[in-house]
């Protein structure tokens, strides 16, 4: 379920991602793309006498006609003069003289008088950025393989990077619209976890409140307020990270907090269960009905308080995207941009609230059997996410227990065990057989933890490495042996070693607390390709459970908030940050990176 | 849930990030380099307890050109303060920059870079790029390109970075 989530959540991320990659604008302000995305170069063979060289201009990037040359060492080789299409004539002040530069897109057709098409051949180009970077001049050789002419383009261009990097640059760039419509679109994606759905209920408890039929029109409004209360209190949020520093990420892991709002949730479920009614003491509840009936449309007024209160109660689902932005306010030292950003956020979040509220009735849950078969589903989901929260502070034993309750209860619920009241008689085959499935997997999870086990995921893993441990022949599992480091001295010290002896590094962030660091071993590096292909890189690992301040300066330097973060460094430049892993990644996602890393 | 979110939202934060990741990390010590200069040698580690602006330029650079006057006027005003404006050119024929410097002004200290040793060095894509480098020797800040409109926003990192009240 987690991982079905994780891998939608990913690939739709990529869909929304690379849309609004593809709406792409000029450079602007800081952030310039790579010289190879700015001018796109590639070439193809038409004939045995000519070369079509190409150049993929972006927009706000333009090349300088006079700075295209071709060259070759070889004497054999010459090509009749160079036809360069007609240029842009421009002014450029800083020389005060007209350049003749090409936007958009460029193609140059070499006709070879003597050699052949795929001749060795250097080309030069020069280009710069409008927003005022010029990029030094950069070449290719034209080492086409000899033989047959071929029509295949030898440099493609990566268009999926390049729609990442663009995404990259859009939300670096600091163009307001584009940095909220990215926000936007992750608050959208939010809205489908259990995050949003504790919501629905309160908010359709509000709607069906109100006093006479509620028009579509009504339900929309009100729907309406309340997101607005809940984004502004997010906005809040936003802005308070961003004042806080980047303490507060740190401080969001700390037992009590977990333990807190595993409370909280569980006291959501709970009520989903149908053991008492979730609503604000009657007292507050009748003050507020009062206050807000004093003035027209006062009761809007109320639900937009109501949804700021919301807010505040799954506050604890949005703590990872407040840390997020957070990194990000730090960066920018933009407290506004980062509010708007967590509104945008929680626009986005909105949106099932907003269609529940235009929906005016015919969605919205009423009483009735179903009606309480949908809120089990939500409780049941709560409890899970209260489990997840608590995971990484939980020993292992009593982890693997509370899943085996949870999924017992799913079970027990599904009516495995019986009727529990008379009209649930009649339990589907289904709704048994699942029910079954469930229980039979709390049964290997219960074995698991009585016998010493310690993993959720491979609850019996322990009995059978135990049996290959026994047997001679069984390859012993080993793991990758990291070498520790505590603090940016011992780090930049490995660096220079490393570097003396030209070596690739890896340095892991890793914590006790954290599940995914532990799944990364479990399953990532654990695997034998992934060890092959690391067998030459230095692993260094820094173990930042206890979130000393040595450890939070080594967070800090490669601006992550938390582990599982992996950075890798260049062997030539020890200093070089080549790439970084954030977050889990499984084995074949992992060797990716790596060859993102030129780890081959 | 929080899982969750450690791999759904590195994508996005990781989109946030990776175009620093290439980048010349803050905080991270500046490499030090030793260059020919128009009299001496010029040395990074030289310029320790000085809070160098380090600017990567070449003569065939617009906007390279339209900094000098900017960069200047940051010397001779803050330079009693402890700032250190360093220009390292990376044109590959040093007789272009010196022609350059003949009706361009630099009344800062100019390196020249032939072989494009620091450019790579401190990852940079293009020029002008700044780096604002501490007098512990830390980089401060990084600033791709030059704008006019700009000025006072780079102007303002620089007195952050030598403490001074505006």
């Amino acid at each position: 379920m987690r991982h079905w989530i994780g891998v939608n959540f990913r690939c739709l991320l990529a869909l929304l991602l690379g849309a609004i990659g593809a709406w792409s604008a000029p450079a602007w302000a800081d952030e310039f793309l790579a010289p190879e995305q700015a001018f796109a170069f590639s070439t193809r063979v038409l004939d045995t006498k000519t070369v079509r060289l190409h150049w993929n201009i972006a927009p706000g990037y333009h090349l300088y006609r006079d700075r295209i040359n071709v060259q070759t060492d070889a004497s054999d080789v010459k090509w009749s003069a160079l036809e360069l299409p007609p240029a842009k004539e421009q002014f450029d002040s800083n020389f005060n003289k007209t350049m003749a530069v090409y936007e958009q897109a460029l193609d140059l057709d070499v006709h070879l008088t003597q050699g052949s098409a795929t001749s060795p051949m250097t080309v030069t180009w020069q280009g710069c950025a409008d927003a005022g970077l010029c990029y030094p001049p950069d070449s290719a050789a034209l080492n086409h393989p000899t033989g047959e002419p071929s029509n295949q383009t030898l440099a493609p261009v990566e268009y999926a990077q390049a729609a990442t990097d663009s995404v990259a640059s859009a939300l670096a760039s600091g163009s307001l619209l584009r940095t909220l419509g990215v926000f936007g679109l992750a608050g959208l994606l939010l809205a489908f976890t259990p995050c949003v759905l504790p919501m629905v209920p309160i908010l359709s408890s509000l709607i069906a409140g109100q006093t006479g039929v509620v028009s579509r029109s009504k339900g929309f409004s009100l729907a309406l307020a309340y997101s607005l209360g809940m984004a502004l209190v997010y906005a809040g949020f936003g802005v308070a990270a961003g004042l806080a520093g980047e303490g507060l990420a740190a401080a969001l892991q700390n037992p009590w907090v977990l333990g807190g709002f595993a409370l909280m949730l569980s006291a959501m479920a709970l009520s989903m269960f149908g053991f008492y009614d979730l609503q604000m003491p009657s007292a507050i509840q009748s003050r507020a009905t009062e206050w807000s009936n004093r003035f027209k449309g006062g009761s809007y007024a109320g639900v937009f308080l109501m949804g700021g209160v919301s807010a505040l109660v799954v506050g604890p689902c949005v703590a990872a995207p407040l840390a997020g932005a957070l990194v990000y306010i730090s960066q920018t030292k933009d407290v506004v941009l980062g509010g708007l950003a967590l509104f945008a956020m929680a626009l986005g979040m909105s949106v099932p609230l907003l269609l529940v509220g235009l929906s005016a009735g015919s969605l919205l849950p009423r009483a009735g059997a179903w009606m309480e078969r949908v809120k089990q589903v939500f409780g049941m989901m709560l409890l899970g996410v209260a489990i997840w929260m608590v995971s990484p502070v939980l020993p292992a034993t009593v982890h693997m227990l509370a899943w085996a309750i949870w999924l017992l209860t799913g079970a027990a619920l599904l009516g495995v065990f019986g009727p529990a009241t008379p009209q649930h008689a009649h339990t589907p085959v289904a709704a048994r057989a699942s029910g079954t499935a469930l229980a039979t997997l709390a049964l290997v999870l219960l074995v698991g933890a009585a016998s010493g086990g310690q993993s959720v995921l491979q609850p019996l893993g322990h009995l059978h490495s135990a049996q290959a441990a026994g047997s001679p022949n069984a390859p012993t599992p080993t793991g990758l042996k990291f070498e520790r480091v505590q603090s940016v001295q011992a780090l930049d010290t490995a660096l220079a070693q490393a570097q003396q002896k030209g070596q690739t590094v890896m340095l892991d962030f890793y914590a006790d607390w954290c599940v995914a660091c532990k799944e990364l071993e479990t399953f990532t590096f654990s695997d034998p390709q992934v060890q092959k292909r690391l067998g030459n890189v230095v692993l260094l690992q820094a173990d930042v459970t206890a979130n000393t301040t040595a450890d939070k300066d080594l967070l800090k330097r490669f601006s992550l908030f938390g582990p599982p973060g992996m950075v890798f460094f260049d062997g030539a430049a020890a200093n070089r940050v080549v790439h970084k892993v954030v977050g889990y990644q499984n084995a074949g996602d992992f060797l990716t990176s790596l060859s993102h890393a030129a780890i081959r | 849930m929080k899982h969750l979110y450690q791999k759904a939202l590195p994508l996005v934060l990781s989109a946030l990030l990776c175009n620093s990741a290439f980048a010349m990390e803050v905080g991270q010590v500046a490499p030090d380099f030793e260059l020919p200069g128009r009299a001496s040698a010029v040395k990074l580690s030289d310029y320790k307890g000085k809070t160098v602006y380090l600017d990567f330029w070449a003569s065939w650079c617009g906007p390279c050109k339209q900094s000098f006057p900017w960069m200047n006027d940051m010397q001779s005003r803050y330079g009693a303060k402890g700032l250190r404006v360093v220009g390292i050119n990376l044109d590959q024929k040093s007789d272009d920059a010196r022609d350059f410097l003949k009706d361009t002004t630099a009344s800062f200290d100019v390196a020249f870079d032939q072989s494009g040793k620091t450019p790579k060095s401190f990852a940079i894509k293009g020029m002008p790029t700044s780096v604002l480098i501490g007098p512990d020797g830390r980089v401060i800040s990084v600033h791709s390109g030059f704008k006019p409109e700009q000025k006072a926003e780079l102007e303002q990192q620089i007195k952050q970075a030598l403490h001074l009240k505006d």
